[in-house]
């Protein structure tokens, strides 16, 4: 019954910790699996094309940036109840297609994710990633909405 | 799964719809929820006050009628479930049902029987996704 793995991106956002919550609810009921992701996306959050990686420079930035990740899903790990089978993943890349290339190597069944991250402006009602996981995944999507402010 | 009391599957016969139906079902039993379907009769209250018929009419709510009789047949007896039908656009009279009835969650598929073959997200899906205040799941 119901969905057996779930993947939830996170970028440490407020959207996304409560899309990770709901997602922890939803595993807890259905005896899911848990795969927290997060993807550090270098090009994106400072304009270096992750393909520079290999200049000594360039790769201590990568490091701070894959830490930092580490902690925001260790935080995550710390909620899940022991009953629940969760594990974390932090991948350099394309935000979105590290997002859909993981959906489809872990054959999860579900993906549950904030509407908007980060990077989103707060106009945006639905960011760029969301909708391009939303249009591209072959699994079902769960899409988390800010809280109304 | 406490906070989930309510799930509004919006349901329009199509493939799509029918496996939102099927995953509205499962997280209902996961949650304990209460499943509402909602057919929307996709004609203009102008256009039925002009000029429809009572005939066009009356065949209109038996088609949405069958589709809901079909979900409600899916649903195991210890889920509460409950059939709606209204008439109007399908995106603002889901989107106004979620609003009134304080819905938790919605389930619906990802294009339902309007859209054009390869659109990957249908315009209801599309503008539900956006609008809506409670988490949407897009079933593909």
């Amino acid at each position: 019954m119901g969905w057996s793995r779930i993947l939830v991106p996170v970028d440490g956002s407020a959207n996304a910790f409560k899309a990770a919550q709901q997602a922890i609810d939803l595993a807890k009921c259905c005896e899911a699996e848990l795969e927290f992701l997060h993807v550090v996306n270098l090009t994106a959050s400072l304009g270096i094309p992750s393909a520079v990686g290999s200049k000594e420079k360039d790769t201590s930035v990568l490091e701070d940036a894959i830490d930092h990740g580490r902690k925001i899903l260790d935080q995550l790990l710390d909620l899940v109840p022991p009953e629940v089978k969760a594990k974390g993943h932090c991948v350099s890349g394309s935000t979105e297609k590290v997002i859909l290339q993981e959906a489809e190597a872990s054959r999860c069944d579900l993906i549950v994710m904030g509407s908007r991250g980060l990077g989103a402006l707060r106009a945006v009602l639905v960011g760029s990633i969301s909708c391009a996981v939303l249009n591209n995944a072959s699994c079902s999507v769960m899409l988390i909405k800010a809280d109304k402010k | 799964m406490g906070n989930i009391k309510r799930i509004l599957v919006p349901v329009d016969g199509s493939e799509s719809s029918d496996r939102a139906i099927d995953q509205g079902i499962s997280m209902a039993e996961a949650c304990g929820a209460k499943i509402d379907f909602l057919y929307v009769a996709n004609i203009n209250q102008l256009a039925i006050n002009a000029c429809l018929s009572d005939a066009i009419l009356e065949a209109v709510t038996k088609a949405g009628n069958v589709i809901l009789d079909r979900a409600l047949e899916k649903v195991p007896k210890e889920i509460k479930a409950e059939a709606f039908s209204e008439t109007g656009s399908p995106a603002v009279a889901i989107l106004d049902f979620a609003t009134a009835e304080d819905t938790d969650m919605i389930i619906m598929g990802s294009r339902g029987l309007g859209v054009v073959k390869g659109v990957l997200l249908g315009s209801v899906s599309q503008y539900i996704v956006e609008q809506a205040k409670c988490p949407v799941l897009v079933v593909k």
